[in-house]
């Protein structure tokens, strides 16, 4: 053995007879500092607990989330290796609730990137080896009593015109009258809820999540790092200059906006950039690196902060927020719930601002949870942290 | 107690900062093996042993972590041990052996696996060797996943397929020894099985963190939980955490005999072949009772080292502690004899049990006994985990003085 290594053994060895007498002590303040820091999460299986079985394991990965008027969240899952079906749910968090309830698998999908939700019916952007469709089902309405009795029907699922062939929906959103805008990992389309007919806006590498920023108007990012708008009234694509960054090896993500109209709005590259642009998506000129890359969801909570997740493997909870006239990433930790279930969080496909803002993250692995995020509350300073 | 019974302690006095000892086995030449591994220390390493009988030492025969070309001057979380990893080939003189992460990079005082995922000196991952028992010859390794450690393994030789579970991701993976390619076959849960077994379809199974049985099955390449569960104590458990320890195949009828890691330790038995997705038997708790107010640690309340011997009977050690004992810290040192490992056997035949000796280590405790082995004399031998250092392995003679030597044990196919 070198010199080098034994003055190394001789360190750590002295390093480890500081901790020798607490070392339990020691271990358990390790395994704490690791796990989410800030705030609480709780982690709910994708069931009735005591009452069903959750979703097929390699089945539920949660990749897509969506909420209605009476706050109850429908998720959509993406199938895993071994796994053959992609599912529908509901989850309901308020009053005497507190299960999700499967839909069922999805006939010939495997991948729901995608749900928004119209007052008579859930509609999941579902892909599959046949291609991508548009499915849809009845909203659920709050079965009565979830401790004493309760009432489901599931009436199942409903194919919204044909199939996109050979193409993969990538998101949706009610876009005014009776009509969805959809992008594809090639365009963006106009579909016709009423007469199932879809009409071509314009071609779109990667057109990416869509950004809703007020009743007509809506806007994302090509993977050339061209800004779209559409503008509903018009029924016009516009294309901005490519906006520097990386757009190419990962999704990009945004940050929620429709919660705070006017509020400036964060977008992460591939790289895990966040860049700030204001409601018209004009660049701020504020930038912060994520922890680590990629960014895999971000969720706004109504005093603006932004938490997401990020990194590969073992992803990490972090939250962006003003730091004087800058930005700044906080990494908080891995997800870990040890109130309801007891359970290690790694990899996230979805996120939505809850009621009342608490934050909710879909799990995309295997036995994937539902994730309740309470942030840590600030009254304007930091007094309450203790 | 039987009086023509000896228990010996062999410390691994060879390796003297060996903090750990996790896995023992049978080699295909019939002589006894086991880790020495050295997970407190900062960069320290793990050193495959061979029991000599002449001398009745264990002896080093190989540095596995200058085998797998990581040794502890890369500034990486050190290959520090063999977990239940261990295994012996029925067609080759080989032993295939994976490591496991938990020490601390050199100069580090410590080392989280999620803590440190991203960081630069993160594990470089399990290490999968195979090593030639005749000729000492390291005939190749492979990294079988990236920074996550082997938590335990099974060889299905048959399929030539070794399976094993990562820690701390909790993945299922297979290993194809013609390609040497790991594939993920995915997430099982977050408590992290001891053991994977295997049945005598090929399936592959193990426990999700509820305690159910999760099966891989290679003609469907599909991981299924299933709707059969471990046993565990009626009150106040709910199942979670009955997670497989130990489990040991009946030489004579097809089932395996197993315990869960989990407080009040029960004797399984798991016929695998019946029904779509078998059938676990109970036979009942094997530690003393304990208050249901009081949560005692897995690390206390435990049993291991399940083995059988030549006479068919299953020998096993179970932890006994005084009542004053059982709130304190179970790893840390002192007043051993309060807490001691005790050897039992049950007859499969009648279900009776019986106490056969205790495990006396000089000068420490010895509750916690990990894995067990049947030498070709008719030896037992039972890894011992805890601290202080150098760790070892207790021997047993005596037990079966008319056995036909040598004896021709049954390698394990699992950790």
């Amino acid at each position: 053995m070198s010199d080098r290594v034994e003055d190394k053994h001789r360190e750590s060895a002295a390093a480890l007879e500081l901790l020798s007498a607490e070392k339990i002590t020691h271990r358990s303040r390790q395994a704490r500092e690791a796990f989410v820091s800030e705030g609480l999460m709780l982690a709910l299986p994708l069931a009735f607990p005591g009452v069903t079985s959750p979703i097929p394991a390699d089945e539920s990965h949660i990749t897509a989330f969506a909420s209605d008027g009476d706050h109850t969240i429908y998720g959509g899952t993406s199938v895993a290796h071994g796994g053959e079906h992609a599912h529908g749910f509901a989850t309901m968090l308020h009053g005497v609730t507190g299960a999700s309830v499967d839909f069922g698998p999805i006939p010939g999908a495997t991948n729901v990137t995608a749900i928004t939700c119209l007052p008579d019916a859930i509609v999941f952007a579902a892909n599959g080896p046949a291609g991508a469709r548009l499915v849809t089902h009845a909203p659920l309405p709050v079965p009565f009593d979830m401790i004493q009795e309760w009432f489901i029907t599931l009436p199942g699922y409903r194919d919204l015109g044909e199939p996109f062939v050979g193409e993969t929906l990538v998101d949706l959103v009610p876009c005014g009258g009776d009509a969805l805008l959809l992008a594809t990992e090639t365009r963006l389309l106009h579909f016709n809820l009423g007469s199932c007919r879809t009409k071509e806006l314009a071609a779109c590498p990667n057109a990416g999540a869509i950004l809703k920023l007020d009743e007509t108007h809506f806007a994302g990012i090509c993977s050339d790092g061209r800004f779209w708008r559409y503008d509903s009234c018009e029924g016009t694509v516009q294309m901005s200059e490519p906006f520097a960054g990386d757009w190419q090896s990962a999704k990009p993500q945004w940050s929620e906006s429709a919660c705070r109209p006017g509020a400036s709005i964060l977008l992460a590259d591939a790289a895990g950039m966040l860049y700030e642009l204001d409601a018209q998506l004009t660049p701020t000129g504020r930038k912060v690196c994520a922890p680590f890359a990629p960014v895999l969801t971000l969720a706004t909570t109504p005093d603006g902060r932004v938490f997401g997740f990020c990194g590969e493997g073992i992803a990490r909870l972090f939250v962006c927020e003003s730091a004087g006239t800058a930005l700044q990433c906080r990494d908080l930790g891995v997800a870990v719930s040890t109130v309801a279930a007891r359970r290690y969080g790694y990899q996230f496909g979805a996120a939505l601002t809850g009621r009342d803002g608490f934050l909710v993250f879909g799990e995309a692995d295997n036995l994937g949870h539902l994730w309740l995020y309470f942030p840590r509350y600030l009254a304007g300073s930091d007094e309450l942290s203790v | 107690m039987l009086s023509n019974i000896q228990t010996h302690w062999h410390p691994f006095d060879a390796v003297p900062a060996s903090d750990s000892c996790w896995a023992v086995a049978t080699g295909p030449d019939g002589a006894v093996y086991a880790a020495a591994c050295c997970e407190y220390r900062p960069g320290g390493t793990v050193m495959l042993m061979r029991f000599d009988p002449e001398s009745g030492c264990f002896v080093p025969v190989l540095d596995l972590a200058r085998a797998v070309d990581d040794l502890p001057e890369s500034g990486r979380a050190s290959q520090c041990k063999i977990h239940y990893s261990l295994l012996a080939s029925r067609r080759e003189p080989i032993l295939y052996m994976a490591t496991h992460v938990s020490a601390p990079p050199l100069g580090r005082a410590a080392y989280s696996a999620w803590t440190d995922w991203h960081a630069p000196h993160a594990f470089r991952g399990a290490a999968l060797a195979a090593w030639d028992v005749r000729s000492g010859e390291t005939l190749w390794w492979e990294t079988l996943y990236p920074r996550e450690g082997c938590r335990c393994m099974c060889l299905d030789e048959e399929r030539g397929l070794i399976y094993s579970i990562s820690y701390p991701r909790d993945h299922l993976f297979v290993f194809d020894l013609a390609t040497r390619r790991s594939r993920d076959l995915g997430r099982i849960g977050s408590v992290n099985a001891q053991a994977l077994v295997l049945d005598s379809r090929g399936r592959v199974w193990t426990t999700s963190d509820a305690g159910h049985l999760v099966c891989y099955d290679p003609a469907r390449d599909r991981l299924i939980h299933t709707p059969t569960r471990l046993p565990h104590a009626p009150a106040p458990q709910t199942g979670w955490h009955s997670v497989l320890y130990d489990a040991i195949a009946d030489p004579c009828e097809p089932s395996i005999w197993a315990v869960a890691w989990n407080a009040g330790p029960r004797m399984v038995r798991l016929w695998l072949d019946e029904g779509e997705w078998g059938r676990a038997e109970d036979l009942g708790p094997l530690t003393q009772p304990v208050s249901p107010a009081f949560p005692i640690s897995s690390g206390l309340d435990h049993v291991g080292g399940l083995t059988f011997g030549p006479d068919g009977m299953l020998y096993y050690v179970a932890a006994r502690w005084g009542e004053a004992l059982k709130d304190a810290p179970p790893l840390s040192d002192g007043t051993p004899r309060d807490r001691q490992a005790e050897l039992w056997r049950w007859d499969p035949a009648t279900g009776e049990r019986e106490p056969l000796a205790t495990l006396d280590r000089p000068e420490a405790t010895s509750h916690y006994i990990s894995r067990g082995a049947l030498a070709a004399n008719g030896d037992l031998f039972f890894a011992a985990c805890l601290t202080p250092a150098p760790v070892g392995c207790f021997r047993i003679s005596g037990l079966f003085p008319d056995a036909p030597q040598p004896l021709e044990p049954e390698l394990r196919r699992w950790g």
